[in-house]
């Protein structure tokens, strides 16, 4: 428990504080009630919905987009390793016809 | 667009699951008194305030409890804020009857209603801000 004089001082206030802060939440609650109108609030819910309606279809574009993306890089992949392999057959080429030639092979980068 | 107010109205209820979670407390609180009107007999509220004004807080719980459910499924944010300013309102009330009644021993409880109060007078503030701005938005486009 608390030290009797916090206990005393407090014992008269306490119900009154009570009183103050639970009034205090009703009339703001009312105050809200009267200040909020439903038309405005059916205006912020409509304005709510069209901005849901946005994020969806700006995630539907956003969703087609990586797909896009996604199998543009597959095809640049497939590209590039078609590429190297190229490279890598003709510097094989080249080395194998630079021994034949005498030439020295090993200057080419691998 | 009913299947998108739909999803507005579940997706809202998620979205505020703690709002929710308040609600059905305060509706539970009610229930308890209305199947057991003795309930509130002995506890800390009406040991400190008396009992028709721990009646009325019991009916401010349950009122706030259905006046939120019926705020965030409807997408009603008018109703939803009075029932936040009404749960804060009954949430502190019970916080300082708990202190009050078992002092030292009671801190932690009311701190933890303190803090309810406060998130929920906080989250009231903060849904009239957001309407009032929607509303505005609403206004200016074209």
């Amino acid at each position: 428990m608390f030290p009797s004089y916090v206990a005393q001082a407090t014992q008269g206030l306490l119900p009154l504080l009570i009183a103050v802060v639970g009034g205090g939440g009703i009339v703001a609650g009312v105050v809200a009630l009267l200040k909020l109108k439903p038309e405005t609030t059916s205006m912020a819910v409509e304005q709510a919905q069209g901005a849901m309606e946005t994020m969806q279809s700006l995630n539907e574009d956003l969703s087609k987009d990586r797909d896009y993306y996604r199998e543009l890089a597959k095809e640049r992949l497939t590209s590039l390793q078609a590429c190297e392999e190229e490279l890598r057959q003709a510097r094989a080429m080249v080395r194998h016809f630079s021994k034949i030639q005498g030439f020295n092979g090993n200057d080419l980068e691998d | 667009m009913a299947i998108l107010r739909k999803t507005l109205r579940g997706q809202n209820a998620v979205e505020n699951i703690f709002e929710v979670w308040l609600a059905l407390a305060g509706i539970l609180s009610g229930f308890v008194f209305f199947y057991e009107p003795a309930a509130i007999d002995g506890n800390a509220l009406s040991r400190t305030i008396g009992y028709w004004p721990s009646l009325a807080w019991t009916v401010a719980y349950f009122a706030s409890g259905v006046l939120l459910i019926y705020g965030l499924f409807r997408v009603s944010p008018r109703w939803e804020i009075f029932g936040l300013f009404l749960y804060g309102s009954a949430a502190v009330a019970n916080g300082l009857a708990i202190i009050n009644v078992f002092g030292t021993r009671g801190v932690a409880t009311t701190a933890l209603y303190l803090s309810l109060s406060a998130a929920a007078w906080v989250r009231a503030v903060w849904v009239w801000h957001v309407v009032l701005q929607l509303a505005e938005d609403h206004q200016n486009v074209p």
